[in-house]
């Protein structure tokens, strides 16, 4: 299915990706290229098939919430581009 | 130079038990091939001061006779494994300054053997490419190209640099992961062996996530033999990772018997593709031959929903890494661009540390995911998943492996096909079906096409066979006697 630059800039938006009018324009051509290839999937009849999240068929296994690592603050923060006090900063987000 | 060209793991292990050579000998050997091979980009980040001293350790190790599995080998790392202490960059300009504070279970359990890392190899950004055009650090160059060619060819991807650096001689062998056919697709057009083994024998844990219902870690390496060993001494059940399965490991390297008498061999008709090259199906047909000869069985198979494999992990694939990718934010590591709110700062951040590939995935799997469209693709993929899953379960009862080519063609120039992304993703119509069903498959050099490049043979195996994918490998890498002809011309 095609999408127009309105729905680009709508997902983008729900993704958190800044695009400028160029790549904007480009993605909707690319996007609506991919999409419209991807549709011939609708010929396969699914009707009775259950969708598969992954190959593992085992449940999840619950562990006791332990501290395993800990003592590590310096080397976390280390990674930040901006930290105080042991905290990391972001822009001001509340009046 | 003389003491490394060639040389496979096995044979380096021999020499540094019967101390023909040291450790540190063998790593300073690897330094000088690569500062001589800067040309090929194998490599975003080295390692030597770290590697060397290491190399004395194994050394001593060695003289006092406790030699661990892989003693003194140096390796390759795929940039996209979290090592403590060295740069991690998935090849994107978002981690561009990330050091991880942990190492990754399986270069964990490749340090516990005793192997050296002589640095992080090259790769597509976030994994996500066939070519190794996508890196933030620009492509990896295939060693291999037609003679007289002016041009560079691409590796393949994602794990370009990984195939690079096997191929050139610029590490014993190599680590990679495989989403789609990132371990398989540059092993082919590298001319060496890659393996993507069962879902769930690796742990994914510290690996830079992509599409994690399908990632794998695997080895790259010049023979099958040390496929087998590299393998070992990277899987197992760990704890850290909730689809890491709990399993016998076999000790691959007694599997290779390089015999095939009485195992059936299925050819699936759906993998004879319009799209490959004269040179991929004559290959197929004296691969299929050479069954014959060795006393296999040819049995004709049919895996129906082949043809949806690739669109549907066009929607699976994007979707999971949208919501994989969301961790980077410009806060807590990686890449920052300010904005005046924080909203602006996410946004900032990420339309400039990302690639054109990483983004168009994210918006692809963003609206996948999206309301409205939910059902119509994600669930919709995920049924044909089953389908192909099912597919491949009513084959494995009638064969125990299935033959194909790797790739429909072999590397292609730099560019080609950086700019029609449908075209670069039809790179993994043969290997993309593994993926989604899990199964372990094995890319070995088979033969070179017209050009003078090489081609792959692959072989899919039953769940946790890797076994038996190595015995099969083994007796077509004697067959096939694929011949590393290719000249140094990117020596400096």
């Amino acid at each position: 299915m095609a999408i127009d630059r309105k729905t680009v800039e709508k997902i983008s938006s729900l993704a958190k990706i800044k695009l400028n009018d160029t790549e904007a324009d480009e993605i909707t051509n690319e996007l609506s290229n991919i999409l419209e290839w991807i549709d011939q999937l609708n010929k396969v009849d699914t009707k009775n098939t259950p969708p598969m999240t992954g190959v593992i068929k085992s449940n999840l296994y619950q562990r006791d919430d332990l501290i395993t690592e800990d003592k590590k603050l310096d080397e976390i923060l280390i990674n930040s581009p901006e930290t105080t006090e042991g905290f990391f900063v972001v822009p001001r987000v509340v009046d | 130079m003389s003491l490394i060209k060639g040389l496979t793991i096995s044979q380096a292990r021999k020499g540094l038990l019967e101390k023909k050579f040291s450790a540190k000998e063998l790593v300073e050997s690897f330094v000088i091939e690569i500062k001589n091979s800067k040309k090929l980009n194998s490599y975003i980040s080295f390692n030597f001061d770290s590697a060397i001293e290491k190399a004395k350790e194994s050394d001593e190790k060695i003289a006092k006779g406790n030699a661990r599995p892989l003693e003194g080998i140096p390796i390759a790392i795929k940039d996209l494994f979290c090592t403590k202490g060295i740069r991690t960059t998935a090849a994107s300009n978002m981690l561009n300054n990330f050091i991880p504070p942990y190492e990754s279970t399986v270069t964990q359990k490749l340090l516990n053997s005793g192997s050296i890392f002589l640095g992080k190899t090259n790769l597509d950004e976030f994994a996500m490419g066939s070519s190794n055009e996508t890196s933030f650090f620009g492509p990896s160059i295939n060693p291999w190209k037609p003679s007289n060619e002016k041009l560079d060819y691409v590796p393949g991807g994602s794990s370009g640099g990984s195939a690079v650096a096997v191929s050139a001689n610029l590490c014993l062998g190599a680590v990679g992961t495989d989403t789609g056919g990132s371990i398989r697709q540059p092993a082919s057009f590298c001319g060496i062996v890659g393996l993507k083994p069962t879902y769930g024998r690796c742990s994914r844990w510290g690996i830079v996530a992509f599409a994690s219902s399908l990632d794998q870690a695997g080895p790259m390496t010049r023979n099958v033999e040390d496929a087998a060993l590299l393998l070992y001494n990277m899987v197992g059940y760990d704890p850290k990772d909730s689809t890491s399965v709990n399993k016998e490991v076999p000790n691959f390297k007694d599997s290779i018997r390089r015999n095939i008498k009485n195992l059936k061999f299925g050819i699936p008709r759906e993998y004879n593709l319009d799209e490959s090259s004269p040179d991929v199906k004559n290959l197929w047909e004296k691969g299929i031959n050479w069954i014959k000869q060795g006393g296999g069985e040819i049995v004709d198979i049919s895996l129906p929903h082949t043809k949806y494999a690739l669109p549907s992990y066009y929607i699976i694939a994007p979707a999971e890494a949208s919501s994989n990718l969301s961790r980077y934010d410009g806060v807590r590591y990686g890449h920052r661009v300010e904005g005046g709110s924080l909203e602006e700062l996410y946004q900032n951040t990420r339309g400039d540390g990302f690639g054109n590939e990483v983004k168009r995935r994210i918006l692809i799997g963003t609206y996948v995911l999206s309301a409205g469209y939910y059902d119509a693709y994600y669930i919709k993929a995920q049924k044909i998943r089953s389908l192909i899953y099912n597919d491949f379960e009513n084959v494995f009862k009638d064969v125990d492996v299935i033959f194909t080519p790797t790739t429909p063609n072999s590397a292609f120039p730099i560019n080609a096909k950086i700019d029609d992304p449908i075209s670069m993703y039809m790179n993994d119509l043969l290997t993309v079906p593994a993926n989604m069903a899990g199964l372990p498959a094995i890319s070995i050099p088979s033969g070179k096409d017209n050009k003078g490049l090489p081609l792959g043979f692959q072989f899919i195996g039953k769940p946790f066979d890797e076994s038996g994918l190595l015995n099969i490998a083994s007796y077509f890498e004697e067959v096939c006697e694929f011949e590393d002809d290719k000249e140094e011309w990117w020596k400096q």
